[in-house]
């Protein structure tokens, strides 16, 4: 099922690219740009609906709000919870965008394993992937050459007999690179939120080096390249802080609205909830949209 | 959750798995190698070469004796007396001394790419082909006699007649190699890739192979003149093995189970009949019966020379590899399946079967 959905329309999808333009390292570079492009709304939107979290969370509402109820935290989750449905925003509206990509993202990773296809059972299965349309006989196997590469081994650039690991070296920096990018402002933000992102953003360029250097270079070649295309999605969303990577640049992207306006509490009775007054109407969803910055394009 | 302990864990948990990825082998999905000799089986399977006991199908010991992650073995060995060359996954070649608790005698380390087709020796010199690009010869004291550097990963084991050594290559040809200095002495196009290793026949003095593209040919070793090509009227499917020579017929089969008889001088059609299934693996002839067709889905059958079936057996997990044939056994290697090896005589009794400890 998974195979026949996923896995086979991209193997095709990949093999036809390369029948095209003759070069499995180019036709890997176009495939994984065309799925980043293909999931580029779910992208944009998982990114919308953090920033309506972060700017929520960043809210003096939402502040007050935990110092007043930190000692009941079923409260709390029950205020938070309505303060959700009044402005709209899904604590989940994140977290689903990112959920459908993962099957994209898996199935890219795997179709691009089967296509380097390097031993005879291997060649079997990929032969029998190969939509009848496509003439495997002229397709397989894949001449996995690409540079000075070898796609199915892991890379290494012999200089005066050092075997210098490039692509490793390339996967770090775009992965330090792509995890600032992606990392939410820390100051006045949450602490556990900052802790986990400064984690992520220490030990993820190391975890996907180390996979770099052991894994086929056909592997290493898609981690720089969907790395590079999240970096220039980010970019052309308007939401890269370039200081953030290049500390000598001092401009920062323009500081943009609340996504979403949320009210103060008004002072209030102890024990009554407050009664929160609604943001806007006929919604607070559109209020918020018409607050939204606008996207560079 | 403090925010200390919350960055703890996760550095705990990034750690697990940088050191998983760390302990990772090479990524690569393949089928068991069997050989056999006189009295001696070995089997090639994952991070470790076995010797089996033909008599009970017992492992009499594994090497290395602890794994190595890196270490994989798929190829099969090349037999040579009390050695045995063995190539791996982490690019080396092995030659391992046999006659006793397995000693390794030397290691050849200068391929970048791993050893998946059975290595072939001649005299002094071993042949081994490499997912490199290059096919190595060494001789026997472990020196580099010569490189031969090919477009495409060679798979497949090479064949050596006289002067010469003949490789399938990926790369939609089959090349011709002079045996002293490794230089090209010629490449034969064919129309797709060549999986199977070169047949020779002495008779004809000619090399018969086929390739991925349902084609199957026989090359004039002299002159490298595809003196017939066969495509059963453009119906043949892919040919992944070897064709066996038998009673002046070449008897081979395409991945569809298709299997075709052939007269090796015009390459005209004897006979042909559908086996029933996908068969990647090739043919194995059993003195005095018959051939041995392995289906993929685990089906072996022993036909006669009349192409009636004689027996049939069906083993657990799927099958890719031509079975091979001792002096009294059929043995089939399988993966997927309860046993590694399964062992029968040729009248189709099962003798025994071999699953690797864990």
């Amino acid at each position: 099922m998974w195979d026949t959905l996923i896995v086979q329309p991209f193997t095709n999808v990949l093999l036809m690219i390369t029948m095209v333009v003759k070069n499995f390292g180019v036709a890997i570079i176009l495939f994984t740009i065309l799925i980043k492009l293909i999931t580029y709304p779910l992208t944009a939107r998982q990114l919308k609906s953090s920033q309506a979290m972060q700017d929520m969370q960043k809210s003096p509402r939402y502040v007050k709000m935990q110092e007043k109820y930190k000692d009941n935290k079923e409260k709390l989750a029950e205020e938070q919870m309505k303060l959700y449905k009044e402005l709209g925003v899904s604590p989940f509206g994140s977290c689903l965008p990112m959920l459908i990509q993962f099957p994209v993202i898996i199935g890219l990773y795997q179709s691009i394993m089967r296509a380097m296809a390097s031993t005879p059972l291997e060649l079997v299965k990929l032969e029998r992937m190969v939509y009848p349309f496509l003439d495997s006989t002229k397709i397989l196997p894949i001449q996995n050459r690409f540079l000075w590469m070898d796609l199915g081994q892991p890379e290494r650039l012999m200089i005066a007999g050092i075997g210098i690991p490039v692509l490793t070296i390339l996967v770090i920096l775009s992965t330090v690179v792509q995890t600032r990018v992606m990392q939410p402002p820390t100051e006045g933000g949450n602490d556990q939120a900052a802790a986990m992102t400064n984690s992520m953003s220490m030990t993820m360029p190391i975890l996907m080096g180390v996979m770099a250097y052991q894994f086929s270079a056909g592997l290493a070649l898609y981690f720089v390249v969907s790395n590079l295309t999240t970096v220039a999605q980010y970019a052309a969303m308007g939401k890269t802080d370039w200081s953030r990577i290049f500390p000598w640049i001092k401009t920062k992207p323009k500081v943009s609205k609340p996504s979403i306006v949320i009210p103060d509490l008004p002072d209030e009775d102890e024990d009554e909830p407050e009664v929160i007054e609604k943001v806007s109407k006929p919604s607070a969803r559109a209020a918020a949209k018409r607050q939204r910055p606008k996207m560079k394009k | 959750m403090s925010k200390k302990l919350l960055r703890s864990v996760l550095i705990v948990l990034l750690a697990g798995l940088l050191l998983a990825s760390c302990a990772m082998g090479p990524r690569a999905e393949s089928t068991p190698g069997i050989s056999a000799g006189e009295n001696q089986i070995f089997v090639s399977y994952l991070n470790y070469v076995y010797e089996i006991d033909p008599a009970n199908g017992i492992a009499t010991w594994r090497y290395p004796e602890k794994s190595n992650i890196k270490q994989v073995f798929y190829a099969p060995a090349l037999i040579d007396g009390e050695s045995i060359y063995v190539g791996d996954f982490a690019n080396d070649l092995l030659k391992i001394n046999v006659s006793g608790t397995p000693t390794v005698e030397w290691i050849f380390s200068e391929a970048k790419g791993w050893y998946q087709g059975k290595a072939a020796k001649d005299g002094n010199l071993i042949i081994a082909p490499n997912s490199d690009r290059n096919i190595y010869a060494i001789d026997e004291s472990n020196t580099l006699v010569w490189t031969h550097h090919g477009d495409f990963a060679y798979i497949s084991e090479p064949l050596i007649v006289d002067d010469m050594v003949i490789v399938s290559s990926q790369d939609r040809k089959v090349v011709f190699l002079n045996k002293a200095d490794g230089t090209t002495i010629r490449e034969v196009e064919l129309n797709g890739a060549v999986i199977a290793p070169p047949f020779y026949d002495t008779q004809t003095d000619s090399v018969f192979v086929g390739s991925l593209a349902g084609e199957f040919v026989r090359i004039d070793r002299q002159s490298g003149e595809i003196v017939w090509s066969f495509d059963d009227s453009g119906t043949l499917g892919s040919v992944w093995a070897q064709p066996i020579l038998v009673d002046g017929q070449l008897i081979f089969n395409d991945k569809t189970g298709k299997i075709i008889s052939l007269s090796p001088e015009t390459g005209l059609q004897n006979w042909q009949f559908i086996a029933g299934g996908s068969m990647p693996a090739g043919l194995a002839w059993v003195e005095g019966k018959g051939f041995v067709v392995a289906l993929e889905d685990g089906t072996i059958t022993l036909y006669g020379m009349d192409r009636q079936a004689i027996w049939s057996r069906i083993v657990s997990g799927s099958v890719y590899n031509t079975p091979v044939v001792t002096d009294t056994m059929v043995l089939v290697g399988a993966i997927k399946g309860d046993n590694l090896v399964y062992a029968f005589d040729f009248q189709g009794q099962p003798v025994w079967t071999f699953k690797p400890e864990k």
